[in-house]
C-alpha cells in the first residue's frame, strides 16, 4: 500500500531536489523559518521609506558590477589614467556606458543613502534598540562619502585634479594631526601622482572591503531585530495600535525587485540621455582636459554636490576667528554638526522611552533645510554663470544668489511647516525658524553667514527656554549654540581685526618696541588729534623688510626724512619694497619729495594729467635707468649722497632757456652712454648701440638735426622722460601693444602735423594712419587679442630709423610674415601686370594701414568684389572665369566645412567625445587655409590640387562624423528596446506581486 | 496526467520568465561587448623603429619590435636586406628568434625551425610565418607594417 502510495505522489521538481539537497548538508530549514517570520510593519505609515535602504543597496551593488567592468581598462598612472579613461569612453564598446552608469549610479547611492538616512530620523527608527543600526548606517555614509571623494579624482583630469587639491587641504586644519593626515592622504606635500595611487587604492580595495563589513552588520542588525515601526511625530496623537506585518518573502522582497527594476531603468535612460551628468556643479563628469599641476585653476570648481555645503561654509567664514584659521573653524563647526546627528539615538531620551519626540523632527528639518541654504548658494542659484566662472567675486551677484537661494529655502521650509502642522498636527518649529531667520538675515538684512547664523541661534535659544524643553532637544540646543553663537560672537573680532593694529612683530620685520625713538616720534605723530599716517601707511610700514626698515631710521636718524608728513608721503606710494629702498638711497629723491621744504618739493605723487607728470615719484623709482642704479645724478649731474645741491647739476645740457626750444641736443646727450658699447656693457650687454646713427638716417632725424625742427620726434618723445621702462614692459611708450598710441601722439594729430608732406613734398601726411590700423586685421589682433605676432607701426616702418616703404619694396615688407603668400604670388601673371601699372603688390588689394581680414567675399564676380573693379578694367574674360572658380570652389568647401562643424557640435552636445572630430576638422580649416593661399597663383592647376585635398579632408570628416551618428542611432534604439524590455518585466513582476497578495491574504 | 493547464497563473509565471531572460540580455549585451577585446586592440597597424632599435638591428643583424599587438622580428638577410615576419611561433605562439650561424629562425619552446622566408624547415610549427612589410632602410626611417592593416 504505501508503496502504491508513493507512486501516487507527485514527483519532486528539480528545484525542490536541488533544496533538499543542500537543506541535508547545510540545514538551512531553520534559516529559511526565520525568515519565512520575517514581517515588514504595515500601518497607517507609509510603506516607502522602508525601500530606501533596499535602493542604496542596489545602486551599491550596480556600484561593485560596473566598477569590476571599469578596472579592466582603466590604468592608474599619471600617463595612463586620463588617456585609459579617454580610451574607454571614446573607443571601448559600450564604454561611455558603463562609466556613465558608474557615476550615475555613485550620485544616486549618494541620494539614496541621505534619503534613507532621514526617512530613519523622521520615523525615529534610531531608538533603543536600534541605536547601533544608525552609528554602523552613518559610518556607511561616511564610507559612501569617501568613495566619492576618492573616485573624482581617478580620471585625472582638471576638474578632479583642483577638487581633490582643495578638498584634501581642509584636512589640515585638524588640530596637531592635521598636517601629517594631509601628508599620508596626499602621498606628499601636494597632489600628485601618489594622491592618485592613494585614492585608487582607497576606492578600489579599502572602501569596499569597509563598506562589505558594514553593510554585512547593517544587514544582520536588521535581520536580528527587524524592522522599526515609525514613531508617531507629533504629541497630539494618541499612539495607534500595534500595526500589521508584512511577509518579507516573498512579498515584499517581490515589491523590493520591482523598484530596482525598475531603478535600474531610469539609470539607464540616465545613462544614454545623459552621459557625462546633468552639467549642474557637482553633478558632471566630462572628462574635459586632463590635469596639469602647473596650469593655474580655474574659478568655478565645485566638489560634488553632497560636499557643496562644506565648500559653500567654507567661503563664507573669514580668514580668522577666534584665534584659528577660517578653514580650521568651519572644520569644527562642522564636526560639531556631524556629531549632533551622529548622537541623536544618544540625545532623544524622549524617543528611546518610545514617546514622541517632536523636537528631533523639527531637528531633522531645520538640517536639510540648513543644508540646502548652503548648497543652493553653492549652485549660484538665480544668475546665469558662464562654464568656468566665479560670481562670488561680484557683490551684486553674490547678493542675487544669496536672495534667491533664501527665498527657495523660505518657501520650502514654510510649506513644510503647514503640511506638518496640517497634515500631522506638529507643534515644534523652533529649529526649522532658526534655519529660516538664519537665511533671511543672510539674504535680506545682508548679514553675513555667520552674523546670521548667531541672530538666529540667540532667537533658537531664547524659543527653546521659554518652552523650557528638557531632555536631549535641550542638550543638542547647547551644542549647536556652542557651534554658532561663537562665531557670531565673533563677527566683531571678524570686523576689528583689520583695525586692531598687531604689535607683535612678525618673522622678517624689526620688532616695533625696537625702533629708534626718533623714529617712532614721527611714525605716531598726531596734527589735531588725528595722525598723520593713516592704517594704510602704517600696516605698509610694519610689512617692510627689516632692512627697508632699517632704511628708514637711518633717514630718520640722519633727518633725510624729518617730518612725519614726508614719512607719510613716502609710505603713501604704491610701490613695492625694493623701490623703496631706491629712493631712501638717494638723497635728491629724499629731499625734492619733502613737504617741509616748499622751496625743494618736485616730486610728489601726480595724476597722469598733471602737466608735471614726469614728476611721479612713482614713475620715477620705476625707470629703468634709476632701478639700474643710474639715479638722478646719472642724467642732472652730482651725486646721490650729496646733501646739498652741488654746482655740478645742470651743467651737462643746454640751459634752460634754449634747452627747450631746441630739442637736438638729446639725441647725442642720450647717446653718450647709448652709443657706447663699453659703457653699454655694464648694464645692458644685448642692447644695440646704434641707435643715434639709425636715427640720423631716419625722417624723424633728417627734420631735427638737419632742419633743426625741434616737432620731430627724438628719444624723449617715444621713449619718455622719467618712468622709462624697458620695452618689454607693458607700462613702457615702446611696448609693442603702446606703439600705435605712442606713434599716433604725433600722427594722429592734425594740428601738430599740419605742414608736414609726403616725399613729393605736396600730399599732407595724412593722420587717420591710427584709426585705420586699429580697425585692421593687424591692430584687432595686437591690441584687441593682444597677439604678439602681428605688426604695429614699427613693424613695417622701422624703428629708430623709422622710414615710410617705397611702393616697389611694400610688399618685401609684407613677406618678413607673409612669406608664402609672396612667393606665389611672383609665379603668377598679376607679378608682371603689377610691375607694368607700377602698382604697390600686396598694397594693391589688401590695403595700408586698414588692411581688412581677407574674406572668400573679395573674390566675387559683382561689384562688391575685389577682382571684380580690376578685372573690368584690365583683365580678360578668362580672369574672370578664373576668379568665379576659385570663388564658388572656396565657398563650396567653406560652406559643407561649417556644415559638417555644427554637426560635430551637434555630437558634442549629444555627449560624444568628439576630440577625434574636431582633430580632423582643424586638419580640413588647414586644407582650406591652404586653398585659399593658392589664389595668390592665380592659377587654376595648383589651386585644384589643393581644393581636392580639402574635399578629400572633408570626405573624412564626413565618414568620421556619420560613423558617430550611427553610433548615437544605436545606443537610442538600444535604450528603447531595453526600455521596453524592462518595463514589460516590470508590468510582470507588478501582476506577480498582486497573485502573491491575493494568496497570502490581508496583513497579519 | 497531461501537461499543466496554462491557466493565468501559469501564464504569468511563463511570460515573467521570459521577460526575465529578455531584460538580462539586455543587460548582458552591453557587458559581454564591453568584454570582447577590439580587433586590433587598440594598437596601430604600423610601428616606425627608434634611433636604438636601429642601432640593435645593425649590431646584431636583428631585432624583435613590436608592431600594434604584433610581434615582429626584423632581420637583415644576405643581400643585407630588411625583412620582417611575425615573431610568433605558429606552434604555440613562443616568441622566435634569429640565429646568424645558422641562417634559421628558431623557436626554443619546441625546436620548430623556419628559413629567413618564414616556411617552416623542421618540428612541430603547423603553418610558416606571417610577413609584414618594411618600408625605408636603416639609414633613414624604417617602418613595418602589418599586411592588409590601415597604418
Amino acid at each position: 500500500m504505501s508503496g502504491a502510495r508513493d507512486s501516487a505522489a507527485p514527483p519532486a521538481s528539480a528545484g525542490a531536489r536541488i533544496w533538499r539537497m543542500l537543506d541535508e548538508r547545510f540545514q538551512l530549514s531553520g534559516l529559511a523559518t526565520f525568515l519565512g517570520h520575517k514581517v515588514v510593519p504595515v500601518g497607517s505609515h507609509s510603506m516607502v521609506w522602508y525601500y530606501l535602504g533596499g535602493v542604496s543597496l542596489f545602486f551599491f551593488v550596480v556600484q561593485i558590477g560596473t566598477g569590476i567592468l571599469l578596472l579592466m581598462n582603466y590604468q592608474v598612472g599619471e600617463n595612463t589614467s586620463y588617456e585609459s579613461m579617454k580610451h574607454l569612453v571614446g573607443r571601448v564598446p559600450f564604454g561611455w556606458l558603463i562609466r556613465s552608469i558608474h557615476c550615475w549610479s555613485a550620485h544616486l547611492m549618494s541620494l539614496a543613502v541621505l534619503a534613507h538616512l532621514f526617512s530613519v530620523l523622521f520615523a525615529k527608527a534610531y531608538r533603543k534598540p536600534r541605536e547601533l543600526t544608525w552609528y554602523s548606517g552613518f559610518a556607511m555614509l561616511g564610507l559612501v562619502l569617501g568613495f566619492g571623494f576618492s573616485g573624482y579624482l581617478l580620471p585625472w583630469n582638471e576638474l578632479s585634479y583642483f577638487a581633490t587639491a582643495v578638498g584634501t587641504d581642509s584636512v589640515k586644519s585638524i588640530p596637531l594631526v592635521g598636517p601629517w593626515m594631509l601628508r599620508v592622504l596626499r602621498g606628499g606635500e601636494e597632489v600628485s601622482v601618489q594622491t592618485l595611487y592613494r585614492f585608487f587604492a582607497l576606492h578600489v580595495c579599502i572602501l569596499p572591503l569597509a563598506i562589505a563589513g558594514l553593510i554585512g552588520l547593517h544587514l544582520l542588525f536588521i535581520q536580528r531585530q527587524g524592522m522599526a515601526e515609525p514613531l508617531e511625530h507629533g504629541p497630539s496623537r494618541e499612539p495607534k495600535g500595534k500595526p500589521g506585518g508584512m511577509p518579507f518573502f516573498p512579498n515584499f522582497a517581490m515589491r523590493d525587485l520591482l523598484l530596482w527594476v525598475i531603478c535600474l531603468n531610469i539609470l539607464a535612460l540616465l545613462a544614454v540621455a545623459l552621459p557625462f551628468g546633468p552639467g549642474i556643479p557637482g553633478m558632471e563628469w566630462e572628462l574635459g582636459a586632463k590635469a596639469n599641476p602647473l596650469k593655474p585653476a580655474y574659478p568655478g570648481i565645485k566638489p560634488e554636490w553632497y560636499f557643496l555645503w562644506v565648500y559653500q561654509m567654507l567661503r563664507e567664514f573669514p580668514a580668522h576667528l577666534f584665534g584659528m584659521e577660517g578653514p580650521q573653524a568651519c572644520l569644527l563647526l562642522a564636526t560639531i554638526l556631524g556629531g549632533i546627528a551622529f548622537a541623536i539615538p544618544l540625545l532623544d531620551r524622549n524617543a528611546a522611552k518610545g514617546k514622541p519626540s517632536p523636537r528631533f523632527t523639527d531637528l531633522g528639518v531645520a538640517g536639510l533645510l540648513f543644508l540646502g541654504f548652503l548648497t543652493f548658494k553653492a549652485w549660484d542659484v538665480g544668475v546665469h554663470v558662464p562654464h568656468g566662472q566665479d560670481p562670488a567675486g561680484d557683490p551684486a551677484l553674490a547678493a542675487t544668489i544669496a536672495r534667491t537661494a533664501a527665498i527657495w529655502i523660505l518657501g520650502i521650509g514654510l510649506a513644510a511647516a503647514a503640511l506638518r502642522r496640517l497634515r500631522w498636527g506638529h507643534t515644534s518649529f523652533a529649529f526649522t525658524f532658526a534655519v529660516l531667520l538664519q537665511a533671511a538675515l543672510n539674504a535680506f538684512a545682508h548679514l553675513s553667514w555667520l552674523a546670521s547664523g548667531g541672530v538666529a541661534l540667540v532667537v533658537l535659544a531664547a524659543l527653546l527656554i521659554l518652552g523650557r524643553i528638557r531632555g536631549g532637544a535641550s542638550a543638542a540646543a547647547a551644542l549647536l549654540l556652542f557651534a554658532l553663537v561663537a562665531p557670531a560672537a565673533a563677527r566683531a573680532d571678524e570686523k576689528g581685526e583689520g583695525a586692531a593694529p598687531a604689535t607683535a612683530s612678525a618673522p622678517g620685520h624689526v620688532s616695533e618696541e625696537t625702533w629708534p625713538a626718533d623714529f617712532r616720534k614721527l611714525f605716531l605723530a598726531a596734527e589735531k588729534n588725528a595722525p598723520v599716517l593713516d592704517e594704510k601707511a602704517r600696516a605698509r610700514f610694519r610689512a617692510l623688510p627689516s632692512h627697508a626698515q632699517e632704511l628708514f631710521f637711518s633717514a630718520a636718524k640722519t633727518g633725510s626724512v624729518s617730518s612725519a608728513a614726508h614719512l607719510a608721503t613716502l609710505l603713501a606710494l604704491d610701490i613695492d619694497d625694493r623701490k623703496v629702498e631706491l629712493i631712501l638711497g638717494d638723497n635728491c629723491v629724499l629731499c625734492h619729495s619733502n613737504p617741509d621744504l616748499p622751496d625743494e618739493i618736485l616730486f610728489k605723487p601726480r595724476g597722469k594729467s598733471d602737466p608735471n607728470a614726469h614728476l611721479d615719484l612713482r614713475e620715477i623709482v620705476s625707470d629703468v635707468h634709476f632701478r639700474g642704479g643710474l639715479m638722478c645724478a646719472g642724467c642732472h649731474g652730482g651725486k646721490p649722497a650729496d646733501a646739498e645741491m652741488s654746482a655740478e647739476i645742470g651743467k651737462r645740457w643746454p640751459a634752460s632757456d634754449v634747452r627747450h626750444k631746441d630739442r637736438s641736443w638729446i639725441p647725442a646727450f642720450c647717446a653718450r652712454c647709448h652709443s657706447s658699447s663699453e659703457f653699454m656693457r655694464g648694464y645692458n650687454p644685448s642692447l644695440p648701440v646704434d641707435q643715434l646713427l639709425k636715427y640720423r638716417t631716419s625722417k624723424h632725424g633728417q627734420l631735427l638735426l638737419g632742419k633743426k625742427d625741434s616737432k620731430a620726434a627724438q628719444c624723449v618723445s617715444c621713449h619718455g622722460v622719467h618712468g622709462i621702462r624697458p620695452p618689454d614692459s607693458t607700462n613702457s611708450l615702446v611696448y609693442r601693444e603702446n606703439i600705435p598710441g605712442t606713434c599716433g601722439k604725433c600722427h594722429a594729430n592734425a594740428a601738430y602735423m599740419k605742414g608736414y608732406t609726403l616725399d613729393d613734398d605736396k600730399t599732407p601726411i595724412p593722420t587717420n594712419q591710427l584709426e585705420q590700423y586699429r580697425k585692421s586685421v593687424h591692430g584687432l589682433a595686437l591690441l584687441g587679442k593682444h597677439d604678439s605676432g602681428a605688426p604695429a607701426c614699427n613693424g613695417c616702418h622701422g624703428n629708430h630709423a623709422a622710414l615710410p616703404p617705397h611702393t616697389e619694396f611694400v610688399s618685401q615688407v609684407c613677406r618678413n610674415c607673409h612669406a608664402a603668400n609672396g612667393n606665389l604670388f611672383d609665379g603668377s601673371p598679376h607679378k608682371k601686370a603689377f610691375l607694368a601699372h607700377g602698382w604697390p603688390e600686396c598694397e594693391t588689394c589688401h590695403g595700408k594701414h586698414d588692411i581688412a581680414r581677407p574674406t572668400d567675399e573679395m573674390l566675387r564676380d559683382d561689384p562688391q568684389g575685389l577682382c571684380h573693379a580690376c578685372h573690368a578694367k584690365f583683365g580678360q574674360p578668362k580672369c574672370d572665369e578664373t576668379a568665379r572658380f576659385f570663388y564658388k570652389t572656396i565657398t563650396s568647401l567653406r560652406e559643407s566645412h561649417d556644415i559638417l562643424g555644427k554637426d560635430t557640435d551637434l555630437l558634442a552636445e549629444r555627449g560624444f567625445d568628439v576630440d577625434e572630430l574636431r582633430f580632423q576638422s582643424s586638419a580640413v580649416s588647414d586644407a582650406l587655409r591652404k586653398t585659399r593661399l593658392g589664389i595668390h597663383t592665380f592659377d587654376r592647376s595648383d589651386f585644384i590640387r589643393d581644393s581636392e585635398a580639402t574635399s578629400q579632408a572633408e570626405g573624412t570628416l564626413r565618414k568620421a562624423n556619420s560613423d558617430v551618428w550611427s553610433e548615437y542611432r544605436f545606443r537610442r534604439n538600444g535604450l528603447v528596446l531595453a526600455t521596453a524590455l524592462i518595463s514589460v518585466f516590470a508590468g510582470l513582476l507588478y501582476l506577480k506581486i498582486r497573485q502573491i497578495d491575493r494568496d497570502s491574504g490581508p496583513p497579519k | 496526467m497531461g501537461p499543466e493547464p496554462l491557466t493565468r497563473r501559469r501564464w504569468i509565471d511563463v511570460l515573467l520568465g521570459t521577460s526575465f531572460t529578455a531584460w538580462m540580455g539586455a543587460v548582458l549585451y552591453p557587458v559581454l561587448r564591453y568584454l570582447t577585446p577590439l580587433r586590433d586592440g587598440g594598437g596601430s597597424n604600423k610601428a616606425t623603429l627608434t634611433d636604438a632599435q636601429k642601432q640593435e638591428l645593425s649590431a646584431n643583424g636583428f631585432l624583435i619590435a613590436r608592431c600594434g599587438t604584433d610581434r615582429v622580428l626584423l632581420l637583415k638577410d644576405k643581400e643585407q636586406k630588411l625583412k620582417a615576419l611575425s615573431a610568433k611561433c605558429t606552434h604555440e605562439g613562443c616568441t622566435v628568434q634569429f640565429v646568424p650561424a645558422d641562417g634559421i629562425i628558431w623557436c626554443a619552446c619546441h625546436n620548430g625551425k623556419f628559413s629567413l622566408d618564414g616556411r617552416v624547415i623542421s618540428g612541430p610549427p603547423p603553418r610558416p610565418l606571417a610577413s609584414f612589410t618594411v618600408e625605408g632602410d636603416l639609414k633613414g626611417v624604417v617602418s613595418v607594417i602589418k599586411p592588409g592593416g590601415m597604418a
